[in-house]
């Protein structure tokens, strides 16, 4: 699901930026850290829409960097259990399909995949697709998934998706 | 699992229903979502679907009950029509066994395994090459195996594993002109990071191309996953041989065998698996393993992949081609080395060029001779073989020159490379040229420039015969199946590739009865020597006597008692020891006529070069030296101890030997009596690759000297002496410490006379008569000595 949350981060900024493009420099840093990283708790920087306050700055004592507390709004990307997704199917093998949804990386069982649909390694690119070849799975098709599991870490996270649900499967 | 818990499913509804179908069968597994049964309201047609339990997508028009969880279905308590109502028991089921696991999540229930205190995992098999983080039960990965197995039957396939460095390429990460043809430059860590150069050996593309049709290739890698990745981008660009079959070394379980994956790549067994690799060791020696030819492009460069520990330097300097030399020829001589020159070869002109280059490799001149030996443009194949042979040859004792000095270039490459690089070169150049007016019409032009890129020649053809050993292999393989469906013989219905591919081996020389003479030194048991076990493998037949039957005489010098009594026979044909290694090589019968035996032909391998060493001359080997360690571990145990305790056991050792000197100069002399004995000995065992085998080999030899001696007994006391007070001595010791011992007084060491046997075959081809030639012994150990010592300073320093 998607967010539109205050966060804050702290930006460390070396002495050669002091002048004029200050501030501006802190801004871009904020984006440089912060877009697209993953915190456990809220899930996925997406994008920071407003920085809402550059906090005074903080000289460090014996080196003279500076460290600016900024509070900022970003929309963020937190997947959860049951939700339903749309993903891009990265790698397909014997074991499983490996998907993206975006940053979120996701892994599909065969046993997930209905049983009609059956690996088939002999094609070019690998796919899993039904008896009559009405509905084919292969690398770069976009698929509906269902969020089963959800590993959260510190700084990552990592999906286990499954296609026995309706309305899931290829998205045509 | 052993551990699951049998739970219950209850109807969760509070209104009785009938059971239209049912979806699931007992013993099949069941996932989250999937329909369990479908129903229709029995008695309130009011029926609101209102999953509590079941995670059901509301659909009125569909009454079906979904599984809230995974598991094994273990009995149904239900059937079809049966009416139920709320809280009826409808299955039982074994909670979910976590067959897949995806770090550490289980693929099937999205359980997190680390939470639950399930440490104990139950999926452990990789199957997938490039996830290792994937792992599957082994009962999943038999399942999924035995699903491969049926489907390469059907398709008439097998499965075959491909390593990349030296066999189907070369990589350098030396600076070489930008603009050689075929060759692919590209960086794997962003824009900073080192180049990489990879040539890709002649022919590469049409071996995939025609093995897809009758093998699954899979790529097993030492190399990085980046590299393995991008290396099979240039194989195959559209991913149809290889696919996502690529292992490297970041999945490798060991850091020293590639043994380990197969168990978890093919669950099964890998009794459809043919691997082709130039190193057995990674390995270990497996039967079904065709050992390749290196591929040796770039000069000075190794496999830049080999496994840690594992000599990578070893084939340094061996061969291949030099681009530095090839600026400096082209500024020296442009006109000569621009053109080509096609001139028919005689054969004596072949003589006439190689054995200059023999001198000069001799003289230890670099590897910039092989300029002129292994890029080579020859009109007839035959003979565009047989020098390639013969390239092979130099540079096999180019190698074993080398040898001694490769610690030196583990020093210091910096001064080495320029020592051994700059004046060889000139001289390279110098030989070059006079050469190339001497014999203007054979000698030729390594290079030529075609619009901007620069062509090699490059002989090497050898992926054109493993393509027909692969095609013989896999004929074999099926035609083995067939019959064993037609016999019904259901046992053995997959006939084992370990048993296959020795025999289709076995099939090369099956017609041929050969008799070995002057190849073989007469005090070793000829069952034991290598170039008998290459034939037994090649399937030929042995004689000891020439008799009516003798096809073949292989023969390593003229005038023996063998060639003349074969004299008699008119069918006998004889040919040098390269023959054999040349149809080891190939596993094919090669044309006779260009390994004839005449005596110019001075210089003859009688070892096999080290690819046409088959697994079960390897086996015997590797067995002959299964309790060895590394080369250091077991010449000198003394490492693990401190200086201090080093000197006082010195001192020690110095007061016993003098009081025991008479002794040990007895048992010094009974060695020295029969050195031939060790020497020959230990390099018929010798693995041409493996150092430290080769000195422990000749340990053994020792041993057995040594052991005669009178004053063994002594050496024993001494050593035990040593085992107190360091407390750290193994069982080696005895002979270890008499032999440190005599090192320190500067006598001559047995075992090292093991350790470098490549070098005296390389001044002393004739084996048989070393026993005369102590002066080739004394500076061979004057090197080892050297060896040793560094190896001692290392060690201190750490």
């Amino acid at each position: 699901m998607f967010y539109h949350i205050a966060l804050e981060h702290e930006i460390l900024l070396h002495p050669r930026y002091f002048g004029p493009q200050l501030m501006e420099t802190v801004k871009q840093k904020l984006f440089t850290e912060v877009e697209g990283t993953c915190t456990g708790k809220y899930g996925f920087v997406i994008a920071v829409t407003t920085i809402d306050n550059i906090g005074a700055g903080i000289i460090q004592p014996g080196q003279g960097f500076v460290v600016y507390p900024v509070k900022y709004k970003a929309i963020v990307f937190r997947p959860f259990k049951g939700q339903v997704l749309d993903a891009v199917v990265t790698q397909v093998n014997k074991v499983g399909l490996f998907t993206e949804i975006g940053p979120l990386s996701c892994f599909i069982s065969r046993h997930s995949i209905p049983s009609d649909m059956q690996f088939d390694p002999n094609s070019t690119p690998p796919c899993y697709k039904t008896q009559d070849e009405d509905v084919v799975i292969q690398q770069d098709d976009e698929i509906r998934i269902k969020i089963v599991g959800l590993r959260v870490d510190a700084t990552d996270i990592f999906a286990i998706g499954t296609l026995m649900d309706d309305y899931l499967g290829l998205v045509s | 699992m052993a551990a699951t818990k049998r739970e219950s499913f209850f109807f969760p509804e509070n209104f009785p229903v009938k059971i239209v179908k049912l979806k699931v069968k007992e013993g099949s597994n069941i996932t989250i979502g999937q329909i369990l049964f479908q129903f229709e309201p029995e008695e309130s047609p009011l029926y609101e679907k209102d999953s509590v339990d079941s995670q059901n997508s509301n659909g009125p028009s569909k009454h079906v009950v979904r599984a809230n969880s995974a598991g094994m279905l273990e009995k149904l308590h239900v059937n079809e029509g049966d009416v139920i109502k709320q809280g009826s028991l409808i299955l039982e089921y074994s909670s979910c066994s976590h067959p897949t696991v995806m770090k550490e999540m289980c693929a099937e229930c999205g359980a997190d395994l680390r939470e639950t205190d399930q440490r104990s995992q139950t999926a452990a098999v990789a199957m997938v090459h490039n996830i290792p983080e994937l792992m599957v039960s082994m009962k999943e990965a038999t399942k999924l195996g035995k699903k491969d197995e049926e489907r390469l039957l059907k398709d008439r396939k097998l499965v075959l594993l491909v390593d990349l460095d030296q066999t189907l390429i070369h990589t350098t990460n030396d600076e070489i002109p930008a603009n050689i043809e075929d060759v692919f430059h590209f960086q794997l860590h962003g824009p900073n990071s080192p180049w990489y150069h990879t040539r890709l050996r002649p022919f590469t593309k049409e071996l995939l191309c025609s093995m897809s049709s009758l093998y699954e290739l899979h790529i097993c890698t030492f190399g990085s996953r980046t590299y393995a990745h991008m290396i099979a981008n240039f194989l195959d660009e559209k991913g149809r041989y290889f696919s996502h079959r690529i292992l490297s070394r970041d999945e490798c379980f060991s850091a020293h065998s590639k043994t380990a994956n197969l168990k978890a790549l093919f669950p099964c067994g890998d009794q459809m698996v043919v691997i082709i690799d130039d190193r057995e060791d990674v390995w270990n020696f497996a039967p079904n393993l065709i050992h390749v030819r290196p591929y040796h492009f770039f000069q000075h460069t190794g496999d830049i992949n080999a496994p840690p520990g594992l000599s990578k330097q070893e084939k340094d300097d061996k061969e291949g081609f030099d681009f530095k030399s090839l600026n400096k020829a082209e500024n020296s001589s442009e006109g000569s080395s621009s053109e080509v020159l096609n001139g028919s070869t005689s054969k004596s002109e072949e003589k006439d060029k190689e054995s200059p280059e023999k001198v000069l490799s001799d003289e230890d001149v670099g590897a910039g001779t092989q300029v002129g030996g292994e890029v080579t443009e020859t009109p007839c194949k035959y003979v565009e073989a047989k020098q390639d042979d013969g390239a092979m040859g130099t540079a096999d004792d180019m190698k074993e020159t080398k040898d001694i000095t490769t610690e030196k270039n583990l020093e210091d490459t910096k001064e080495n490379s320029k020592e051994s690089e700059e004046p060889p070169l000139e001289k390279t150049v110098e030989e070059n040229v006079p050469k190339q007016t001497e014999s203007s019409k054979s000698e030729k032009s390594s290079a030529e420039k075609e619009n901007g890129q620069i062509h090699i020649r490059d002989t090497d053809d050898y992926l054109l015969h493993l393509q027909d050993i692969l095609r013989k292999i896999h004929g074999a393989y099926y035609e083995l199946y067939d019959g064993n469906q037609e016999n019904g013989d259901e046992t053995k219905a997959v006939p084992d590739m370990k048993i296959v591919l020795p025999y289709v081996r076995r099939k090369t020389l099956k017609e041929v009865h050969v008799v070995f003479s002057g190849v073989v030194p007469t005090n070793t048991p000829l069952e034991r020597s290598k170039p008998y076990l290459v034939a037994k493998s090649l399937g030929a037949n042995i004689m000891t006597r020439v008799s009516e039957e003798t096809t073949h005489i292989i023969a390593a010098r003229l005038g023996t008692a063998k060639l003349i009594e074969a004299k008699k026979y008119k069918h006998i044909r004889v040919v040098t020891p390269d023959w054999l290694w040349t149809c080891a090589e190939r596993w094919e019968i090669v044309d006779e006529r260009l390994y004839p035996l005449n005596s110019e032909f001075a210089i003859v391998r009688r070892k096999p070069p080290a690819h046409c060493t088959s697994p079960d001359v390897a086996i015997q080997l590797a067995i002959a030296a299964s309790t060895q360690k590394k080369f250091c571990e077991t010449v000198n145990p003394l490492l693990s101890l401190s200086v201090d305790e080093i000197a006082d056991m010195d001192r020690e050792v110095e007061d016993i030997l003098q009081d025991s000197d008479q002794d040990s100069d007895g048992g010094e002399t009974d060695k020295e009596q029969d050195p031939s004995l060790a020497e020959d000995d230990s390099s018929e065992q010798r693995q041409d690759k493996s150092e430290a085998t080769a000195g422990n080999n000749s340990f053994k030899d020792c041993k057995t000297d040594v052991g005669e001696s009178p004053s063994r007994k002594r050496k024993l006391e001494v050593a035990d002496h040593n085992l107190v007070i360091g407390g750290v001595i193994d069982q080696n010791n005895p002979e270890n410490d008499t032999l440190m011992v005599k090192f320190r007084r500067g006598e001559s060491i047995p075992f090292l006379d093991g350790d470098e046997p490549d070098e005296e075959d390389s001044n002393e081809p004739e084996i048989d008569e070393l026993e005369s030639d102590e002066e080739a012994e004394d500076s061979e150990l004057c090197l080892a000595g050297e060896a040793l010592e560094r190896e001692f300073l290392i060690s201190e320093e750490d």
